[in-house]
């Protein structure tokens, strides 16, 4: 009897592990969290026209810490570590609540065939630095119109 | 005894299957888990008499227990024309419409296109397509002739 319980425990315990090992082995790795916080960056590249390709920018949030009266000063968007959109915000009224910037009217500029990451720094008033708020994974602009 | 070893040896088969199925990359328990989308509706229209572009209308992505989307890819005649990926640090899970793009997609002016939608989430290994339009073709833009004038 003991023999049967502890054969019947050693096999859920492999079959544990596998589940377990399985899942360790084929998850997909996650960068570091954001140090500020945001709704997510979720943006892509898209062919507007021949040579033309567009970086597109889902609309986001940024939380701002109103508890602490903090205020939006600024936030930048860049694309491979080089700023595509530098926005600031009014300096006698700057926002003191989550805010949510207006999508821009034409997306943003960029090279065909390039492969980009975006990410998103933004800085209120308790912040010493601008921070990092959002990030993508790496997305490839099409080469050619179909 | 014989009935003991008997045991250990079918369960240890089982999970000697288990790890090889799972690597082998058939993954029929993760199929049921697998993104969907809402209906992908498309077209092409002349934006200029000379130029053509698609138009895919706002559609939905919609990931299951849990699982994260990772990317979107739009692709024309199997090419892509849109590659879209999420927040590496926290990608949107349940239902997600990302929002319309600017200024079109690029098309060919009298060429038949099929769109599909592609969606890579964290329950796939890759990018899987769950829509897909019927055949659609673009207008026959024109093509202008420009002839010059010789004046004395």
């Amino acid at each position: 009897m003991k023999q049967k319980l502890l054969l019947v425990v050693v096999g859920l315990v492999a079959v544990g592990l596998t589940v377990f090992g399985a899942t360790v082995a084929f998850r997909k790795d996650v960068s570091a969290a954001p140090e500020g916080f945001a709704s997510p960056i979720n943006v892509g590249c898209y062919i507007a026209a021949p040579n033309q390709c567009r970086i597109h920018v889902d609309p986001f949030t940024i939380n701002i810490n109103d508890g602490a009266g903090a205020r939006l000063q600024q936030f930048t968007l860049y694309a491979n570590g080089s700023p595509i959109y530098d926005f600031r915000t009014d300096v006698s009224n700057p926002p003191g609540v989550d805010y949510s910037p207006s999508l821009v009217a034409q997306d943003f500029a960029a090279t065909c065939g390039t492969t980009y990451v975006v990410n998103m720094i933004a800085k209120d008033t308790t912040d010493a630095n601008p921070l990092n708020y959002g990030q993508t994974t790496a997305f490839t602009c099409p080469t050619t119109v179909p | 005894m014989r009935r003991g070893s008997r045991f250990v040896t079918a369960t240890l088969f089982v999970v000697v299957t288990a790890i090889w199925l799972r690597a082998s990359g058939a993954a029929p328990a993760s199929a049921a888990t697998a993104a969907t989308a809402s209906a992908l509706n498309a077209g092409c229209y002349l934006a200029t008499p000379t130029v053509c572009k698609l138009q895919v209308d706002p559609f939905a992505v919609q990931t299951f227990f849990g699982a994260r989307l990772e990317g979107i890819r739009l692709q024309a005649n199997g090419q892509t024309i849109y590659d879209f990926r999420t927040d590496v640090s926290n990608p949107p899970s349940g239902s997600y419409s990302p929002s319309r793009v600017k200024l079109g997609f690029a098309a060919t002016c009298g060429r038949a296109y099929v769109v599909s939608l592609q969606v890579d989430d964290s329950s796939q290994p890759d990018f899987t397509t769950v829509a897909q339009t019927t055949l659609f073709t673009c207008p026959q833009g024109r093509s202008d002739v420009f002839l010059p004038l010789v004046t004395r």
